[in-house]
């Protein structure tokens, strides 16, 4: 499977690549960042959100453990921080019932449930690496063989 | 006897008014808007086209599992808040809700729900026509239990649940299984007030109302743990 690159110097472009991709997604995708603490995962879901035309105020979901963005005649998104969370407490939160809202569905810290998310079909990964305190390096993985995301450059 | 069933625990929200065994009211709708929010209007709407009132229910009998956690949740506490006031409730298996709906295939009754990736919900009641039979308890398993139960058995089978056609795509072939009618695959109250019959002196008032999982949350493991 193909992984792509794209490279961001500052917060702004890491927005910009957010909108690329939001504006590609139809809904049912599964975005599973790998990413550590300050890596960018809420700044590019930003720019995700926007792209999906959206208004709503994006935040770090991870005391509220999920946030839904919606708005009325849009696709939707339900971001998760698995932050504080495993595999064996998804059940807890409902998780299973987000999976069929036909929604976009955005997991910060998937590293924590990577078990649950190997046995879906339709996950794209995005593993973000910091370069220094302003670039980022992003490599996406589309595992849901859509294709959707391919040559955001363009 | 006036029953009021409620069923939200799939991706139907469904709501029927049985009064002395037949069904007077049903709506039943695969909506995509959260059940929280319609399952209520439903209820009042079917009511007043009734010309009847709370007061007039006996009986509220709700599906309180397996299925959806959010759905079995908000099914159970709007039951609980209707009966509120001592008014008698009663939980019913939505697996025995479904099959009930077959009633009359006469024969064993498979209802089948999707659970989780490669998990299922399953039963098997055996109908003489005119109630039902469990023939094991309701079960959370894989695919392969599921199947394993319905290869190589003995006489027709009927399946239905939104994962009965699913299944009948990876059996051998040689079994005798028919698919429920699309018209009576997917869960609906008149299910629930079927078979709210069947257990009499079951009900119970709403602090007694719990929903029934099958899945065991973390939650319930670690209290088990620290209570072992």
């Amino acid at each position: 499977m193909l992984k792509q690159e794209y490279f961001t110097d500052s917060p702004r472009e890491t927005i910009e690549l957010g909108k690329r991709i939001g504006k590609r997604l139809r809904g049912g995708e599964i975005i599973a960042f790998l990413g550590g603490l300050g890596s960018g995962k809420t700044t590019i879901t930003r720019g995700i959100v926007t792209g999906m035309g959206l208004s709503d105020m994006v935040t770090s979901p991870t005391f509220a453990i999920v946030n839904e963005y919606r708005e009325e005649g849009r696709l939707f998104v339900c971001h998760f921080d698995m932050y504080r969370l495993c595999s064996d407490e998804l059940e807890d939160i409902g998780f299973f019932d987000y999976l069929d809202g036909g929604g976009v569905i955005i997991i910060e810290w998937s590293e924590n449930i990577t078990d649950l998310l190997s046995r879906l079909d339709n996950v794209i990964y995005i593993e973000i690496k910091r370069l220094s305190e302003d670039k980022r390096q992003f490599i996406i993985e589309d595992r849901s063989g859509g294709g959707r995301l391919d040559n955001l450059g363009d | 006897m006036i029953i009021l069933g409620i069923d939200t625990s799939g991706q139907t929200a469904s709501c029927a008014v049985m009064k002395d065994g037949a069904i007077i009211a049903l709506k039943t709708v695969m909506t995509k808007r959260t059940h929280s929010r319609v399952i209520l209007p439903y209820v009042t709407s079917l009511m007043e086209e009734l010309s009847i009132g709370l007061e007039d229910i006996d009986l509220v009998a709700v599906a309180n599992g397996p299925g959806s956690y959010t759905g079995l949740r908000i099914g159970v506490s709007t039951v609980k808040g209707l009966c509120y006031d001592n008014k008698r409730c009663i939980g019913i298996s939505t697996l025995e809700g479904l099959a009930a709906n077959c009633l009359c295939a006469a024969c064993r009754i498979v209802p089948v729900m999707y659970a989780r990736p490669g998990t299922v919900y399953f039963g098997a009641y055996i109908s003489d026509g005119e109630r039902l039979i469990p023939q094991q308890p309701d079960r959370v398993g894989s695919v392969d239990d599921l199947l394993a139960l319905l290869e190589g058995a003995q006489g027709r089978t009927v399946l239905t649940g939104d994962y009965a056609a699913e299944t009948i795509t990876r059996l051998g072939g040689g079994e005798e299984v028919v698919l429920a009618p699309a018209a009576a695959r997917l869960q609906s109250a008149s299910g629930i007030c079927q078979a709210a019959l069947w257990h009499p002196g079951e009900d119970t008032d709403a602090r007694g109302l719990f929903v029934s999982y099958l899945q065991i949350t973390k939650a319930e493991k670690d209290l088990n743990d620290k209570l072992a």
